[in-house]
Protein backbone atom coordinates (compact mmCIF):
# COMPACT_ATOMS: atom_id res chain seq x y z
CA UNK A 1 0.00 0.00 0.00
CA UNK A 2 3.09 2.82 0.70
CA UNK A 3 4.41 1.69 -2.55
CA UNK A 4 0.96 2.01 -4.71
CA UNK A 5 0.88 5.82 -1.98
CA UNK A 6 4.09 7.21 -3.43
CA UNK A 7 3.71 6.16 -6.58
CA UNK A 8 0.38 7.60 -7.18
CA UNK A 9 1.71 10.75 -4.97
CA UNK A 10 4.83 11.12 -7.62
CA UNK A 11 1.97 10.85 -10.95
CA UNK A 12 0.01 13.62 -9.11
CA UNK A 13 2.94 15.46 -8.39
CA UNK A 14 3.76 15.40 -12.47
CA UNK A 15 -0.06 16.51 -12.98
CA UNK A 16 0.49 19.24 -10.76
CA UNK A 17 3.63 20.59 -12.11
CA UNK A 18 2.12 20.28 -15.81
CA UNK A 19 -1.04 22.20 -15.07
CA UNK A 20 0.90 24.49 -13.42
CA UNK A 21 3.31 25.41 -16.37
CA UNK A 22 -0.05 25.23 -18.41
CA UNK A 23 -1.31 27.88 -16.39
CA UNK A 24 2.09 30.02 -16.38
CA UNK A 25 1.49 30.26 -20.32
CA UNK A 26 -1.87 32.68 -19.54
CA UNK A 27 -1.04 34.05 -16.13
CA UNK A 28 2.69 35.13 -15.00
CA UNK A 29 1.82 35.96 -11.83
CA UNK A 30 2.04 32.05 -11.09
CA UNK A 31 5.73 31.92 -12.75
CA UNK A 32 7.22 31.18 -9.14
CA UNK A 33 4.89 28.69 -8.80
CA UNK A 34 5.12 26.61 -12.39
CA UNK A 35 9.10 27.36 -11.54
CA UNK A 36 8.69 25.57 -8.18
CA UNK A 37 6.65 22.51 -9.01
CA UNK A 38 7.98 21.76 -12.45
CA UNK A 39 12.06 21.80 -10.65
CA UNK A 40 10.55 19.77 -7.44
CA UNK A 41 8.94 17.46 -10.46
CA UNK A 42 12.32 17.05 -11.84
CA UNK A 43 14.02 16.32 -8.56
CA UNK A 44 11.56 13.65 -7.75
CA UNK A 45 12.33 11.93 -11.19
CA UNK A 46 15.84 12.26 -10.59
CA UNK A 47 15.74 10.98 -6.95
CA UNK A 48 13.34 8.12 -8.00
CA UNK A 49 16.31 7.04 -10.56
CA UNK A 50 18.94 7.57 -8.13
CA UNK A 51 16.92 5.34 -5.58
CA UNK A 52 16.36 3.00 -7.83
CA UNK A 53 19.79 2.31 -9.74
CA UNK A 54 22.03 3.39 -7.22
CA UNK A 55 21.07 3.81 -3.43
CA UNK A 56 18.35 1.17 -3.68
CA UNK A 57 20.98 -1.67 -4.71
CA UNK A 58 23.45 -0.46 -2.45
CA UNK A 59 21.03 -0.31 0.91
CA UNK A 60 20.07 -3.67 -0.38
CA UNK A 61 23.13 -4.71 0.05
CA UNK A 62 23.92 -3.71 3.31
CA UNK A 63 24.71 -0.15 2.92
CA UNK A 64 23.29 2.37 4.99
CA UNK A 65 22.40 5.95 3.83
CA UNK A 66 20.32 7.65 6.49
CA UNK A 67 20.08 7.21 10.33
CA UNK A 68 17.92 4.49 11.80
CA UNK A 69 18.89 1.57 8.83
CA UNK A 70 21.52 -0.69 10.36
CA UNK A 71 24.35 -1.14 7.61
CA UNK A 72 27.55 0.06 6.37
CA UNK A 73 28.29 3.44 5.29
CA UNK A 74 28.15 4.18 1.75
CA UNK A 75 31.30 4.94 -0.07
CA UNK A 76 32.18 5.56 -3.80
CA UNK A 77 29.59 6.25 -6.12
CA UNK A 78 27.13 5.41 -4.14
CA UNK A 79 27.28 7.71 -1.06
CA UNK A 80 27.44 10.39 -3.97
CA UNK A 81 24.16 9.17 -5.57
CA UNK A 82 23.45 9.32 -1.57
CA UNK A 83 24.20 12.37 -0.83
CA UNK A 84 22.97 13.79 -4.10
CA UNK A 85 19.73 12.06 -2.55
CA UNK A 86 19.44 13.75 0.39
CA UNK A 87 19.96 17.04 -1.43
CA UNK A 88 17.33 16.70 -3.29
CA UNK A 89 15.05 15.91 0.01
CA UNK A 90 16.38 19.75 1.39
CA UNK A 91 15.56 21.05 -1.81
CA UNK A 92 11.97 20.84 -0.96
CA UNK A 93 12.03 23.00 2.26
CA UNK A 94 14.15 25.24 0.93
CA UNK A 95 12.19 25.85 -2.46
CA UNK A 96 8.76 26.64 0.04
CA UNK A 97 10.41 29.64 1.52
CA UNK A 98 12.26 30.58 -1.60
CA UNK A 99 8.84 30.56 -3.41
CA UNK A 100 6.82 31.80 -0.36
CA UNK A 101 9.07 35.01 -0.22
CA UNK A 102 9.10 35.82 -3.49
CA UNK A 103 5.10 35.19 -4.18
CA UNK A 104 4.41 37.06 -0.85
CA UNK A 105 7.47 39.89 -1.17
CA UNK A 106 5.69 42.43 -3.26
CA UNK A 107 1.85 42.19 -5.75
CA UNK A 108 2.62 40.40 -9.30
CA UNK A 109 2.52 42.99 -11.73
CA UNK A 110 -0.46 41.95 -13.56
CA UNK A 111 -2.85 41.71 -10.86
CA UNK A 112 -5.90 43.16 -10.87
CA UNK A 113 -5.57 46.57 -9.57
CA UNK A 114 -8.37 49.31 -8.79
CA UNK A 115 -6.54 52.25 -7.71
CA UNK A 116 -5.75 55.58 -9.08
CA UNK A 117 -2.59 55.87 -11.21
CA UNK A 118 -0.49 57.87 -8.82
CA UNK A 119 -1.39 54.26 -6.52
CA UNK A 120 0.27 52.39 -9.53
CA UNK A 121 2.86 54.40 -9.95
CA UNK A 122 4.05 54.19 -6.39
CA UNK A 123 3.17 50.20 -6.67
CA UNK A 124 5.47 49.71 -9.45
CA UNK A 125 8.39 51.78 -7.86
CA UNK A 126 7.47 49.24 -4.66
CA UNK A 127 7.62 46.56 -7.04
CA UNK A 128 10.71 47.83 -8.91
CA UNK A 129 12.88 48.31 -5.09
CA UNK A 130 11.51 44.85 -3.75
CA UNK A 131 12.61 43.20 -7.14
CA UNK A 132 16.20 43.28 -5.96
CA UNK A 133 15.36 42.57 -2.35
CA UNK A 134 13.60 39.52 -3.56
CA UNK A 135 16.62 38.21 -5.52
CA UNK A 136 18.38 38.31 -2.14
CA UNK A 137 15.89 36.06 -0.73
CA UNK A 138 15.85 33.60 -2.74
CA UNK A 139 19.89 33.46 -2.75
CA UNK A 140 19.60 32.93 1.01
CA UNK A 141 17.34 30.28 0.57
CA UNK A 142 19.86 28.49 -1.95
CA UNK A 143 22.73 29.49 0.86
CA UNK A 144 21.15 28.22 3.54
CA UNK A 145 20.48 24.60 1.41
CA UNK A 146 24.01 24.54 0.57
CA UNK A 147 25.13 24.52 3.50
CA UNK A 148 22.31 21.99 4.69
CA UNK A 149 24.14 19.65 1.81
CA UNK A 150 27.40 20.68 2.87
CA UNK A 151 26.78 19.74 6.88
CA UNK A 152 25.20 16.03 5.08
CA UNK A 153 28.49 15.62 2.84
CA UNK A 154 31.31 16.56 5.23
CA UNK A 155 29.94 15.12 8.61
CA UNK A 156 29.10 11.45 6.90
CA UNK A 157 28.92 8.91 8.01
CA UNK A 158 29.17 9.90 11.74
CA UNK A 159 26.58 13.04 11.35
CA UNK A 160 24.00 10.47 10.27
CA UNK A 161 22.10 10.46 13.61
CA UNK A 162 21.58 14.23 13.48
CA UNK A 163 19.80 13.74 9.94
CA UNK A 164 16.16 13.85 11.10
CA UNK A 165 16.95 16.68 13.12
CA UNK A 166 18.09 18.35 10.67
CA UNK A 167 15.54 17.79 8.13
CA UNK A 168 13.02 18.54 10.77
CA UNK A 169 14.73 21.97 11.33
CA UNK A 170 14.39 22.43 7.53
CA UNK A 171 10.64 22.19 7.65
CA UNK A 172 10.19 23.91 10.05
CA UNK A 173 12.46 26.53 9.17
CA UNK A 174 10.96 26.82 5.68
CA UNK A 175 7.02 26.54 7.49
CA UNK A 176 7.99 29.54 9.63
CA UNK A 177 9.61 31.84 6.98
CA UNK A 178 6.85 31.18 4.08
CA UNK A 179 3.84 31.62 6.61
CA UNK A 180 5.63 34.83 8.56
CA UNK A 181 5.69 36.09 4.64
CA UNK A 182 2.78 34.97 3.72
CA UNK A 183 1.28 36.77 7.36
CA UNK A 184 3.19 40.05 6.58
CA UNK A 185 1.07 39.95 3.13
CA UNK A 186 -1.87 39.70 5.06
CA UNK A 187 -0.66 42.65 7.26
CA UNK A 188 0.01 44.67 4.25
CA UNK A 189 -1.82 44.51 1.69
CA UNK A 190 -4.88 41.52 2.45
CA UNK A 191 -8.51 43.38 1.13
CA UNK A 192 -6.75 45.52 -1.47
CA UNK A 193 -5.10 42.43 -3.57
CA UNK A 194 -6.82 39.00 -4.06
CA UNK A 195 -5.07 36.28 -3.14
CA UNK A 196 -5.12 34.88 -6.40
CA UNK A 197 -4.41 31.42 -7.64
CA UNK A 198 -0.37 31.56 -7.20
CA UNK A 199 -0.67 32.74 -3.54
CA UNK A 200 -3.57 30.26 -3.08
CA UNK A 201 -1.30 27.60 -3.92
CA UNK A 202 1.68 28.46 -1.97
CA UNK A 203 -0.53 29.12 1.58
CA UNK A 204 -2.26 25.57 0.51
CA UNK A 205 1.27 24.08 0.42
CA UNK A 206 1.93 26.01 3.72
CA UNK A 207 -0.34 24.40 5.14
CA UNK A 208 -0.35 20.84 4.08
CA UNK A 209 3.57 21.35 5.83
CA UNK A 210 1.98 22.63 9.08
CA UNK A 211 -0.41 19.46 8.71
CA UNK A 212 2.60 16.99 7.90
CA UNK A 213 4.44 18.13 11.03
CA UNK A 214 2.33 15.80 13.03
CA UNK A 215 3.23 13.11 10.53
CA UNK A 216 6.62 11.71 10.05
CA UNK A 217 8.37 14.68 12.38
CA UNK A 218 6.71 12.62 15.15
CA UNK A 219 6.73 9.23 14.24
CA UNK A 220 10.05 9.34 12.69
CA UNK A 221 11.33 10.86 9.00
CA UNK A 222 13.02 7.51 7.95
CA UNK A 223 10.46 4.72 9.26
CA UNK A 224 6.87 6.45 8.77
CA UNK A 225 7.98 8.92 5.88
CA UNK A 226 4.57 7.18 4.29
CA UNK A 227 2.34 9.68 6.56
CA UNK A 228 4.06 12.67 4.63
CA UNK A 229 2.85 10.81 1.24
CA UNK A 230 -0.50 10.77 2.87
CA UNK A 231 -0.43 14.39 3.18
CA UNK A 232 1.13 14.74 0.00
CA UNK A 233 -1.56 12.80 -2.50
CA UNK A 234 -4.45 15.60 -0.51
CA UNK A 235 -2.02 18.08 -1.57
CA UNK A 236 -1.47 17.55 -4.69
CA UNK A 237 -4.94 16.60 -5.85
CA UNK A 238 -5.81 19.93 -4.11
CA UNK A 239 -3.19 21.78 -6.24
CA UNK A 240 -4.54 19.78 -9.37
CA UNK A 241 -8.21 21.02 -9.20
CA UNK A 242 -7.26 24.68 -8.25
CA UNK A 243 -5.08 25.41 -11.15
CA UNK A 244 -7.37 22.95 -13.43
CA UNK A 245 -9.79 24.89 -12.74
CA UNK A 246 -8.22 27.91 -13.19
CA UNK A 247 -6.63 26.55 -16.68
CA UNK A 248 -10.11 25.47 -17.80
CA UNK A 249 -11.18 29.07 -17.21
CA UNK A 250 -8.47 31.06 -18.70
CA UNK A 251 -8.41 28.88 -21.78
CA UNK A 252 -12.44 28.88 -22.34
CA UNK A 253 -12.25 32.75 -21.60
CA UNK A 254 -9.84 33.49 -24.13
CA UNK B 1 -3.24 2.79 14.28
CA UNK B 2 -0.95 3.59 11.39
CA UNK B 3 -3.87 4.31 9.07
CA UNK B 4 -5.98 6.18 11.37
CA UNK B 5 -3.15 8.34 11.93
CA UNK B 6 -2.59 8.90 7.66
CA UNK B 7 -6.21 9.65 7.84
CA UNK B 8 -6.30 12.19 10.11
CA UNK B 9 -3.47 13.81 8.59
CA UNK B 10 -5.44 13.79 4.86
CA UNK B 11 -8.30 15.61 6.79
CA UNK B 12 -6.49 17.81 8.18
CA UNK B 13 -4.95 18.95 4.95
CA UNK B 14 -8.28 18.71 3.48
CA UNK B 15 -9.72 21.33 6.14
CA UNK B 16 -6.24 23.36 4.79
CA UNK B 17 -7.80 23.38 1.46
CA UNK B 18 -11.11 24.17 2.47
CA UNK B 19 -10.10 27.19 4.90
CA UNK B 20 -7.65 28.35 1.97
CA UNK B 21 -10.80 28.23 -0.67
CA UNK B 22 -12.75 30.68 2.13
CA UNK B 23 -10.32 33.06 2.48
CA UNK B 24 -9.93 33.42 -1.06
CA UNK B 25 -13.63 33.71 -2.09
CA UNK B 26 -13.59 36.18 1.74
CA UNK B 27 -10.96 37.92 0.23
CA UNK B 28 -12.85 38.28 -3.43
CA UNK B 29 -15.89 39.30 -1.80
CA UNK B 30 -14.24 41.97 0.10
CA UNK B 31 -12.81 43.52 -3.14
CA UNK B 32 -16.22 42.70 -5.21
CA UNK B 33 -13.81 41.42 -7.76
CA UNK B 34 -12.91 38.16 -8.80
CA UNK B 35 -13.96 34.36 -9.23
CA UNK B 36 -15.08 34.38 -5.11
CA UNK B 37 -17.01 37.87 -5.64
CA UNK B 38 -19.03 36.16 -8.61
CA UNK B 39 -19.94 33.12 -7.45
CA UNK B 40 -21.07 35.15 -4.09
CA UNK B 41 -23.54 37.52 -6.26
CA UNK B 42 -24.76 34.32 -8.19
CA UNK B 43 -25.80 32.47 -4.97
CA UNK B 44 -26.85 35.63 -3.35
CA UNK B 45 -29.43 36.30 -6.51
CA UNK B 46 -30.34 32.26 -6.80
CA UNK B 47 -30.97 33.09 -2.86
CA UNK B 48 -33.00 36.51 -3.63
CA UNK B 49 -34.69 34.20 -6.71
CA UNK B 50 -35.81 30.99 -4.61
CA UNK B 51 -36.38 33.12 -0.94
CA UNK B 52 -37.20 36.47 -1.66
CA UNK B 53 -36.15 39.56 -1.65
CA UNK B 54 -35.32 40.58 1.82
CA UNK B 55 -32.53 38.03 1.33
CA UNK B 56 -30.82 40.00 -1.67
CA UNK B 57 -28.45 42.99 -1.56
CA UNK B 58 -29.46 46.10 -3.44
CA UNK B 59 -27.16 45.47 -5.74
CA UNK B 60 -28.66 42.02 -6.20
CA UNK B 61 -31.91 43.60 -6.44
CA UNK B 62 -30.66 45.88 -9.30
CA UNK B 63 -29.10 42.53 -11.40
CA UNK B 64 -32.85 41.02 -11.16
CA UNK B 65 -35.01 43.97 -11.46
CA UNK B 66 -32.46 45.35 -14.29
CA UNK B 67 -32.94 41.91 -16.40
CA UNK B 68 -36.54 41.88 -15.84
CA UNK B 69 -37.33 41.93 -19.85
CA UNK B 70 -35.01 39.28 -20.48
CA UNK B 71 -32.28 41.39 -22.18
CA UNK B 72 -30.02 42.46 -19.88
CA UNK B 73 -31.22 45.41 -19.42
CA UNK B 74 -30.60 48.00 -15.99
CA UNK B 75 -32.70 50.77 -16.54
CA UNK B 76 -35.23 50.05 -13.39
CA UNK B 77 -33.69 50.80 -10.21
CA UNK B 78 -35.29 52.17 -7.47
CA UNK B 79 -34.07 55.60 -6.15
CA UNK B 80 -32.50 54.30 -3.31
CA UNK B 81 -30.18 52.09 -5.33
CA UNK B 82 -29.00 55.19 -7.21
CA UNK B 83 -28.04 57.34 -4.17
CA UNK B 84 -26.25 54.83 -2.75
CA UNK B 85 -24.58 55.04 -6.18
CA UNK B 86 -25.02 50.88 -6.69
CA UNK B 87 -23.13 50.05 -10.02
CA UNK B 88 -26.00 48.24 -12.52
CA UNK B 89 -25.36 45.66 -14.66
CA UNK B 90 -24.19 46.61 -17.58
CA UNK B 91 -23.67 45.07 -21.35
CA UNK B 92 -20.32 43.88 -20.71
CA UNK B 93 -21.63 41.23 -17.79
CA UNK B 94 -23.77 38.43 -19.45
CA UNK B 95 -27.00 38.35 -18.14
CA UNK B 96 -28.23 35.72 -15.92
CA UNK B 97 -31.12 33.70 -16.46
CA UNK B 98 -34.32 36.11 -17.44
CA UNK B 99 -36.34 36.53 -14.00
CA UNK B 100 -40.21 35.98 -14.63
CA UNK B 101 -42.28 39.28 -14.40
CA UNK B 102 -44.79 37.20 -11.86
CA UNK B 103 -42.29 36.15 -9.69
CA UNK B 104 -40.94 39.85 -8.90
CA UNK B 105 -44.56 40.77 -9.01
CA UNK B 106 -45.74 37.80 -6.29
CA UNK B 107 -42.36 39.53 -4.29
CA UNK B 108 -43.49 43.02 -4.43
CA UNK B 109 -47.15 41.72 -2.75
CA UNK B 110 -44.91 40.04 -0.12
CA UNK B 111 -42.67 42.40 0.62
CA UNK B 112 -44.81 45.75 0.27
CA UNK B 113 -42.63 47.89 2.84
CA UNK B 114 -39.01 46.25 2.23
CA UNK B 115 -37.22 49.39 0.69
CA UNK B 116 -34.95 47.51 -1.41
CA UNK B 117 -38.01 45.75 -2.91
CA UNK B 118 -39.20 46.91 -6.95
CA UNK B 119 -41.82 49.51 -6.78
CA UNK B 120 -41.81 50.71 -10.30
CA UNK B 121 -44.24 49.63 -13.29
CA UNK B 122 -44.40 46.25 -13.97
CA UNK B 123 -44.78 45.01 -16.77
CA UNK B 124 -47.87 42.52 -17.56
CA UNK B 125 -47.24 38.63 -18.31
CA UNK B 126 -46.81 39.27 -22.22
CA UNK B 127 -46.61 43.08 -22.35
CA UNK B 128 -43.85 45.58 -23.23
CA UNK B 129 -41.85 42.47 -24.56
CA UNK B 130 -40.59 44.58 -27.45
CA UNK B 131 -40.36 47.89 -25.83
CA UNK B 132 -36.88 49.92 -25.48
CA UNK B 133 -36.07 50.32 -22.24
CA UNK B 134 -37.35 53.59 -20.68
CA UNK B 135 -34.73 54.51 -18.34
CA UNK B 136 -31.01 55.95 -19.82
CA UNK B 137 -28.38 56.24 -18.00
CA UNK B 138 -27.10 60.11 -18.72
CA UNK B 139 -23.85 61.36 -16.63
CA UNK B 140 -23.62 58.71 -13.80
CA UNK B 141 -27.53 58.99 -12.79
CA UNK B 142 -30.43 57.37 -14.35
CA UNK B 143 -33.20 58.87 -15.65
CA UNK B 144 -36.66 58.33 -17.67
CA UNK B 145 -36.38 58.54 -21.40
CA UNK B 146 -38.04 61.13 -23.33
Amino acid sequence: MKADLLLAVRVLMLGAAVLALLLERRQRSHRPVAVFLGSQAAIMLARWALRVHVVGPAVAAGGNLDAGIAGAPLTGWALAAGISYNAGSLAWPAGLAALSLWIYADMPLDTTIIAPKQELVAAWKTHRRNGSRRILWVLLCALAWAGAVAFVALTYPAGRPLYPKLFAGAEVAALVVGLGSAGAWVMRACGREGLGVARACTLFMLGCGVVSLAGPYVYGIFSAWWLANAVQLVMYSGLILAQGGAVLWLYRSR
Amino acid sequence: MAVSIALILMVGALGVGVLVVLTVIALDVRRGVGIGAEASRALRILVAETLGKRWARAEDVGALVGDVDGLGHAGRLTSQQRRAQVRPPSDDITPLSPIDPGVLRRLREEHPTDPLAYHGPMPALGEDEDDEPTWKRRSGTWEKAK
